[in-house]
């Protein structure tokens, strides 16, 4: 009994970093709309700093918490920065673009820490005064978990305080609705934006700098707590504070006991939950039922993909015919980056259908990518399958995985999508990931090799080509496509798609499977291309990687996406190389997003503009 | 008291699609003026041009001895310039109270130094029902209760200067006369009022002068009786 | 003879919030029937029961017989029932044409195909629907680029698709110019008439209302407190207190003292 008491106790006392980095999130996203990917960084950013100052000035009781709270502030400060410098530009920008900027900043910041910490992974520090442990039931507790079981309740009873019994409180919450009317009514929105973004990554920060004691910090509890997160503030309902805290306990139970009944699958189990939640309570536990974000209608007829013209026609002509010819050059290293390209740009360009005709925002779709890389791997390990088979079947298995996940997933829209997408995508990854008996876990499928007739460079070079092309090209007719209108009507208008008899969510789910069947194409291909499939084809980094390109090349544009993906992936190649190459990514991505906010699409409109303003 | 608000060759886009061409039009402390014109014909364009809510905007905007012109929307509010929309925008999610709460600015002066005779009281005298209403949530009130809602968050800025965007638009005949009373009561304050309209008759019942809007262009300026006797006017830019 | 549409002991409560109350009433195939009421007299739930985007708590709908309470919008359509939304809703990134090919491609099962070209099928219906509402110039401009009157009679053409017998419009005529809703609304009558299909609608305008309505019912509270021919509506005491008024009170009286000009 008392075993489980300190179990639940100990729950409780994790549960309280998650719940402030997961206020924080909240916070930021209620006002700014924005869900913040860099939110992660700044809660590991917290924890380092944490260390430094503690180590400094952490021996008495009072230097101690002084320190936390200075950390804290401090990384408030840096949070601010980041407000000033780039978000602040990107308010009006598509919502994808600010993913990606956030998503940008979160890999500079990354590499920042990496600098100026070190790879090693850093000790906690002990609080003075609860370094020992008190006994619960006859069994041992570190008197530090009863700080943090405090600390939760406490930074929510603050929290309601600001936002319900302060002026400035009733202006965040009436800027969570219609920011441009309390602009209107003499409200300085920028303060304001600026005071919340503060607000949201000191809380993060706090979090992280509270749980140093008890987890230390290292570079990857970031991206971690990230997953964590917005599984909470999902659960909990995006914007409710007190629906953030019940689901950071929920989570936190779930995962003190879930270790004890099932080690391996904790994160599975989170996830689990959070689609189970999100399927009864689609708004989450304590969410309200606001109406579906509405996308401006200026944006839609951006993404109204006129008939290929004559331009375009040109175009693919002089592609294929490049792409025909490539071997000639002789150059071997060129047709293996050219396959990789090409393969990333189908996934891109899958991707693609999704976010513009379907308006679906999918956070893991390098899900599908990965099942098709091991539905491949898996038939030609265990059923000894030819290469031809095995192309034929993972699309299809990539589809079931889709069908299913798809099932869950349409039920919800906007950011709720997106996170459920995240969810199941990490599921998967955890289950090929942890099910070493049958994926070989992190060490992955070896041996997955083309057949003999195609183990040639060449000839397997324009397997790949034609297929991609071709995925490609299908892609692209489907858009003009009855189907891909159909798409794009549940997207402009659910309402009066409806009422004209169309069945939207069905229409949705037959668009994720047709998109998720082409992306496991991409991933079998990627496989036999590689010889191999690893758990890192499904992962985030994956996902948002195939994400950014499709942002970069502008989501209102066809060919766009497609440039944005082969540049992407190139420049991955080149950067590959250097020391600190995703912060240097990360950087590209900022500058980008910010100098052309409508993608690389957008880019001949911003010269035209740019001349006009100097004639 | 009140400052004059005066609107030169103003010229507003919304991305590269221009909404209106060189619009002048004044407004003299104390004054009523309508704007008329059918939908679309820059009405509601040229109000948020004033208060700086359109992307785009070129041309001389003076209230008072300020430019106005490069203002962002919340330091022309400070100024004394009220903006009522015309969806309305109440905040659903806070209470009546809040959403007044909200309306009042930091400072107890305006930007031209008078003190702000609005409190809630004085609200509630003006909108009798608002005052049984204080606790409920915006969201949970009728649209003609949420049009008082509105006139009233705006008036805790204490504006010398009201911009209304369609008023009357959607309610009940009943609540537009209850309505037309509280603005008269507003004119009669001292207060400068600028109001598009579609419905004539409320708008003539209000208003001292008329401005009439045509795709972006001013066709008619001069006082409502003027407006009234020009039948042909009328019926070309009103289908009236 | 049954009625084409009828609805008996309708209600919704939202939360403790009675939005409509016992509703109840019948129309005829053909007829044009108003809704009015003031602000929040529960008209606009009322139509979204009918409609199908919400479920009603208790009541029951007909339609020509047929119990259809609680289907969904999409059930209705199958059921000849077309909807004209207060916010026009269409599909702003397609062409006016593509708006109504999308509907019509429903209608004839074509939505499912990937290797097809949308812009090529049933490309003349759409065009004769859209002279239909004399919207034939405009059959290649984006929606999200006509004006609001246009939007509303874009609506009007994709509610037709189906060859409607019922029209559920709620305030059809909404942020029109009035030359416009005499167009509009004479053309729904015309429809009505011809096709033998019956109109519900709501309103603020009462031009409208009184010029075109066969018969009116008043809502106050999410109650009846009227329904007849609009004479007998205009006349009602009960009506003029709740919501018409008495005349306007603020009639511009010439000569009086205005303010500097």
């Amino acid at each position: 009994m008392g075993f489980y008491v300190v179990q639940a106790l100990t729950g409780l006392a994790s549960a309280s970093a998650l719940f402030l980095a997961a206020a924080g999130l909240s916070i930021i996203f209620g006002v700014t709309r924005i869900v913040n990917f860099a939110h992660g960084v700044f809660y590991m950013l917290g924890a380092y700093m944490a260390w430094t100052l503690t180590s400094q000035f952490g021996d008495s009781v009072l230097g101690f918490w002084l320190a936390l709270i200075v950390a804290s502030l401090s990384i408030g400060v840096v949070g601010l920065l980041v407000e000033l410098t780039v978000l602040r530009r990107i308010y009006q920008a598509p919502e994808l673009f600010q993913l990606t900027a956030t998503f940008g900043v979160f890999l500079i910041l990354q590499d920042v820490t990496l600098a100026i910490w070190g790879p090693e992974d850093l000790l906690g520090p002990r609080a003075p005064m609860l370094d020992g442990s008190v006994t619960v039931l006859g069994h041992p507790l570190p008197s530090y978990d009863l700080a943090l079981i405090v600390l939760g309740p406490l930074v929510l009873a603050g929290l309601w305080f600001l936002f319900y019994r302060t002026r400035w409180g009733a202006l965040v919450r009436a800027a969570t609705e219609d920011r441009e009317m309390l602009g209107a009514l003499g409200v300085n929105q920028r303060l304001l934006f600026s005071t919340v973004f503060f607000l949201g990554t000191a809380l993060a920060a706090f979090g992280g700098a509270a749980q140093l004691p008890k987890g230390g910090a290292d570079l990857l509890m970031g991206l971690n707590i990230l997953a964590s997160v917005f599984v909470v503030v999902v659960v909990g309902g995006m914007g409710s504070i007190p629906g953030a805290f019940l689901a950071a306990l929920l989570i936190a139970q779930l995962n003190a006991f879930g270790i004890l009944i099932f080690p391996q699958g904790t994160l599975v189990l989170m996830f689990l939950v959070m689609a189970v939640v999100l399927v009864i309570r689609p708004k989450g536990l304590l969410g309200k039922a606001e109406g579906a974000s509405r996308i401006e209608s200026r944006a839609l007829i951006e993404a109204a993909y006129p008939a290929p013209g004559v331009w375009e026609r040109s175009f693919w002509a002089l592609a294929i015919a490049a792409l025909a010819l490539l071997p000639l050059a002789g150059d071997a290293f060129a047709l293996v980056l050219t396959k990789d390209i090409l393969l990333f740009v189908l996934l891109a360009a899958s991707l693609h259908f999704l976010l513009g005709p379907g308006g679906l925002v999918s956070f893991g779709h390098a899900a599908f990518f990965g099942c098709g890389a091991y539905a491949a791997a898996l038939l030609v390990t265990y059923a000894e399958s030819s290469m031809v088979l095995a192309l034929l079947l993972a699309p299809l298995l990539a589809g079931c995985v889709a069908i299913i996940v798809g099932w869950f997933c349409v039920r919800l829209s906007g950011v709720y999508f997106a996170m459920l997408t995240l969810a199941f995508a990490q599921v998967l990854w955890s289950i090929v990931f942890q099910w070493t008996s049958v994926t070989g876990g992190d060490d992955g499928l070896l041996g997955v090799w083309p057949d003999t007739w195609a183990n040639d460079d060449t000839v397997f070079y324009y397997l790949v080509t034609v297929l991609a092309i071709g995925g490609i090209l299908l892609l692209r007719q489907a858009v003009h496509s009855p189907f891909g209108f159909a798409t794009r009507a549940g997207r402009d208008s659910m309402l009066r798609a409806e009422a004209l008899g169309l069945h939207v969510k069905q229409v949705q789910h037959v668009a994720m499977v047709f998109a998720g069947a082409l992306a496991g194409l991409a991933g079998a291909l990627y496989a036999f291309s590689k010889g191999s499939a690893f758990p890192d084809y499904m992962g985030i980094e994956m996902s948002f990687d195939s994400l950014i390109a499709v942002m970069l090349g502008g989501v209102q544009s066809l060919l766009g996406p497609l440039f944005g993906a082969g540049l992407f992936s190139w420049a991955a190649h080149e950067l590959s190389t250097l020391s600190y190459w995703r912060g240097i990514l990360g950087l590209l991505i900022v500058v980008l997003v910010l100098a052309f906010p409508r993608g690389l699409a957008g880019i001949p409109a911003a010269f035209r503009a740019a001349r006009e303003r100097l004639a | 008291m009140a400052e004059p608000l005066e609107v030169q060759s103003l010229n507003s886009y919304y991305g590269s699609a221009q909404a209106l061409f060189d619009v002048s039009l004044q407004v003299a402390p104390g004054e009523a003026v309508v704007l008329l014109g059918r939908n679309g014909a820059g009405k509601s364009t040229t109000l948020k041009s004033i208060m700086g809510l359109v992307p785009r905007r070129e041309g001389r905007l003076r209230f008072g001895e300020r430019d106005i012109a490069a203002m962002q929307a919340y330091r022309i509010a400070r100024l004394g310039l009220g903006y009522v929309p015309e969806e309305r925008r109440v905040f659903a999610a806070l209470t009546v109270e809040e959403n007044l709460l909200v309306g009042q600015k930091e400072q107890t002066k305006s930007g031209d130094g008078r003190t702000n005779p609005w409190s809630f009281e004085r609200l509630f005298q003006l909108f009798p029902n608002l005052a049984e209403l204080r606790g409920r949530l915006g969201g949970h009130i009728s649209g003609g209760e949420q049009q008082m809602l509105t006139i009233a968050r705006t008036l805790m800025g204490n504006p010398s200067l009201l911009l209304l965007d369609e008023p009357s638009e959607g309610l009940a005949p009943i609540i537009v006369q209850q309505l037309g009373a509280a603005i008269k009561e507003l004119k009669d304050m001292g207060l400068s009022l600028l109001l598009s309209e579609q419905n004539l008759k409320f708008a003539s019942a209000i208003g001292d002068r008329a401005y009439v809007l045509e795709s972006g262009h001013v066709r008619f300026a001069g006082t409502v009786d003027q407006l009234l006797a020009d039948e042909e006017g009328r019926r070309r830019w009103l289908s009236l | 003879m049954t009625a084409l549409l009828s609805a008996d002991g309708l209600s919704k409560h939202f939360g403790g919030v009675i939005a409509v109350d016992a509703m109840s009433f019948e129309m005829a195939a053909g007829e044009m029937f108003a809704i009015i009421g003031p602000n929040g007299a529960g008209k606009s739930t009322c139509f979204n029961m009918l409609g199908g985007q919400l479920k009603p708590d208790s009541g029951r709908v007909s339609l020509a017989g047929e119990d259809i309470t609680g289907m969904t919008s999409r059930a209705l359509w199958g059921r000849g029932v077309g909807r004209a939304f207060q916010i026009a809703a269409t599909f702003p990134s397609m062409t006016v044409c593509e708006n109504l090919q999308v509907g019509l491609m429903r209608r004839y099962g074509r939505l499912w195909s990937i290797l097809r070209s949308a812009r090529k099928q049933y490309r003349e219906e759409a065009e004769h629907l859209l002279r239909l509402v004399g919207l034939g110039e405009a059959a290649d401009k984006l929606c999200g680029y006509l004006s609001y009157g246009d939007l509303k009679r874009v609506e009007l053409a994709l509610s037709l698709v189906n060859e409607p017998r019922l029209l559920l419009m709620d305030e059809p005529t909404a942020g029109m110019a009035p030359d416009e809703r005499r167009a509009l609304m004479d053309l729904v009558v015309r429809l009505a008439r011809e096709r033998e299909c019956g109109v519900l609608f709501t309103e603020h305008d009462m031009d409208v209302v009184f010029g075109y309505a066969d018969r009116i019912l008043v809502m106050q509270s999410g109650r009846r407190i009227a329904e007849g021919p609009p004479d007998a509506i205009r006349d009602n005491r009960q009506v003029q207190a709740v919501y018409l008024g008495q005349d306007f009170s603020l009639e511009p009286v010439p000569g009086s003292v205005r303010g500097a000009a």
